[in-house]
C-alpha cells in the first residue's frame, strides 16, 4: 500500500539550464495521487522542461525528482523514461503516423487477451470506439488528441503528463476538451500533470494550480483561490484580465481613485502605500447618489453584453453592461466597486 | 597507394562521395516528417532508446531510404567517368560497355546494354511514378 501521508510526486530544489539560461531555478512541487494539477505559464516560464524533466527526457542540474517514494531523479540516481512508468500525451499528439488507432493504443501493452480488453475499456473512456481501424491522418484533431491521451492511459501509468494537448485545436473545442480529457482521467483515477497556458483550461480541468513565472513556483493553490487572490501583478495577468490601481492602505480597505474598497485578507493592514488589484467583473454602475463619476469614452457591442471603457480620473476601467437602459457613449455614469480587493506585493 | 588505384574498394569509395549528397537529401526530408517527440513517446511506453528508433523513427524513415536507394541506383546504372578511371581492368559496367563499343562505331554490338541500361533505369522511374499518382 502507497503511504498516503507522503505526496505522490515531490520535485524539490530542481534547477535547470540551457547554455547561459536557468530555465528552472529551483522548483519544489508536491502532488497527492489521484489530482489533476495545472502549470500554468507563459512561454518560457519553464513549465515544458519541467514536465519533461519529470517524465525523463532530459536531467535536472540539482535536485531531485520522486515519484510514489520512489527516486527517479537527481542525487545521483537517474531512472530512464521506459522505467519510469509515466504516459505522456505530448503537443500535438504525435501519434505514431505508421500504426491504425488500435494499435497505437496498445503499444505500450503486452500482447495479448489483457490487451485487446485494456484497448476496449480506454477507448470507451475516451469515447473514440468504432475508429480502431483509422490511421491517425483520417482522424480530426479533437480525435487524435483523444487518441493520444488513450494511448497514454492505456498501461495504467502512475503518473500521465500533458503538455499543451489541445494547442493545434481551435478555441472553442480547446476548452471543451480539457473538461473532456479532465473527466476522463478522474474516470480512470488518474493522477496527471497538465502544462498550459490558457487559465481557463487549467480552471475547467485541475484541482490545484501551480503558476509558473520565471522559472519559479509563484503560486500554488486552488483555482478560485489562484484568481481571486494571486500573490502578485505576473500571477494575476496570467490567470486572467486584471485591473491595477495605486491605493493607499490602512485599517482593512484600500482607499483608491474608485473610492474605499474593503481587503480581502485584513492583515495587510498597517498603513503603507501599494497596489490593488480588481477583476473587471467588479465595476458596476452604482445607485444614484454613490459611487464615483465617470465618462464612456467607448463601447464595444459582445452580443449578450456591452463593453464600456468607462475614464474615472483618468484612470480607465472596463465596465461590463448586461441589462437595458444602456448609456449611451459620451454619457457620465457612476460607478463603484463590488466585492473586496488584493494587495500586491511588489 | 598504388595497391587502392585500380581496386574494388576505391570504386565504391568514389560511388559514395559522388552519391551520398543525393541519398541524404531525400532521406532527410523523410527523416523531418519524423518528430523526435515520436520517440520519447514510445519511450515513455516502455522502449529502450534502442527499440523506440527500430519501432517508431525507422518505419516511418523506410519511405524515404527506398526513394534514395532508387535515386541512387537510377545515377549508377549510367555512371562512367568514375568507374572507367577507378575500376579494375577486366571489370565492366553495362555503361562501359556501351561507352567502349560505341567508341568502336560498334553500334549494333552497343545496343543491348543501351537497352539493358534504359530497361534496368526505367524500373524505378515506373515505380516512383506509381507512388507519386497513389499519393497525389
Amino acid at each position: 500500500m502507497p503511504d498516503h501521508n507522503l505526496p505522490y510526486l515531490q520535485v524539490s530544489a530542481v534547477r535547470k539550464s540551457y547554455g547561459d539560461s536557468e530555465v528552472l531555478r529551483g522548483i519544489d512541487l508536491e502532488m497527492e495521487q489521484g489530482s489533476i494539477l495545472a502549470l500554468l505559464g507563459s512561454s518560457g516560464s519553464g513549465k515544458t522542461t519541467l514536465l519533461r524533466l519529470i517524465a525523463g527526457f532530459t536531467e535536472p542540474e540539482t535536485g531531485t525528482i520522486k515519484i510514489d517514494g520512489r527516486l527517479v531523479a537527481g542525487a545521483g540516481s537517474s531512472i530512464p523514461p521506459e522505467r519510469r512508468h509515466i504516459g505522456y500525451v505530448p503537443q500535438e499528439g504525435a501519434l505514431f503516423p505508421h500504426l491504425n488507432v488500435a494499435k497505437n493504443i496498445t503499444f505500450g501493452l503486452k500482447p495479448g487477451p489483457q490487451s485487446k480488453a485494456r484497448l476496449d475499456e480506454v477507448l470507451h473512456i475516451t469515447g473514440l470506439s468504432g475508429l480502431e481501424d483509422r490511421f491517425p491522418h483520417q482522424l480530426s484533431g479533437g480525435q487524435q488528441q483523444r487518441t493520444a491521451l488513450a494511448r497514454a492511459l492505456a498501461p495504467r501509468p502512475s503518473l500521465i503528463l500533458l503538455d499543451e494537448p489541445f494547442n493545434a485545436l481551435d478555441l472553442d473545442l480547446r476548452r471543451a476538451m480539457a473538461s473532456e480529457v479532465a473527466s476522463a482521467l478522474r474516470s480512470a483515477r488518474a493522477t496527471a500533470i497538465l502544462v498550459t497556458h490558457d487559465p481557463l483550461e487549467a480552471f475547467s480541468s485541475a484541482d490545484r494550480i501551480a503558476a509558473m513565472t520565471h522559472g519559479l513556483i509563484a503560486q500554488l493553490d486552488a483555482p478560485s483561490k489562484l484568481y481571486q487572490a494571486p500573490i502578485n501583478a505576473d500571477v494575476a495577468r496570467l490567470t486572467g484580465t486584471a485591473l491595477f490601481l495605486d491605493a493607499d492602505i490602512a485599517q482593512g480597505y484600500a482607499t483608491t481613485r474608485l473610492g474605499r474598497i474593503a481587503l480581502q485578507s485584513p492583515s495587510h493592514s498597517d498603513p503603507q502605500q501599494a497596489q490593488i488589484m480588481l477583476r473587471p467583473e467588479q465595476f458596476v454602475l452604482a445607485e444614484p447618489g454613490t459611487g464615483v463619476p465617470g465618462t464612456i469614452f467607448h463601447m464595444i457591442f459582445n452580443g449578450d453584453h456591452y463593453l464600456a471603457s468607462v475614464d474615472v480620473g483618468g484612470v480607465i476601467i472596463p465596465l461590463l453592461l448586461r441589462e437595458a437602459p444602456f448609456p449611451k457613449q459620451g454619457s457620465e455614469i457612476l460607478v463603484t466597486v463590488a466585492g473586496s480587493c488584493v494587495v500586491m506585493k511588489s | 597507394m598504388p595497391d587502392l588505384y585500380q581496386s574494388p574498394l576505391l570504386v565504391v569509395l568514389a560511388y559514395v562521395m559522388l552519391y551520398l549528397p543525393l541519398a541524404q537529401s531525400s532521406i532527410r526530408a523523410s527523416a523531418e516528417l519524423v518528430p523526435p517527440e515520436l520517440e520519447n513517446v514510445a519511450r515513455s511506453l516502455g522502449r529502450s532508446p534502442l527499440a523506440a528508433f527500430a519501432e517508431v523513427t525507422l518505419p516511418n524513415l523506410m519511405p524515404g531510404i527506398g526513394a534514395s536507394l532508387a535515386l541512387v541506383v537510377l545515377q549508377l546504372m549510367r555512371e562512367l567517368t568514375a568507374t572507367l578511371l577507378l575500376a579494375p581492368s577486366g571489370v565492366v559496367t553495362l555503361a562501359t560497355e556501351f561507352w567502349s563499343f560505341t567508341n568502336d562505331r560498334a553500334y549494333a554490338a552497343a545496343a543491348p546494354f543501351a537497352a539493358a541500361l534504359v530497361i534496368i533505369s526505367g524500373v524505378p522511374v515506373y515505380v516512383f511514378t506509381l507512388r507519386t499518382l497513389r499519393r497525389g
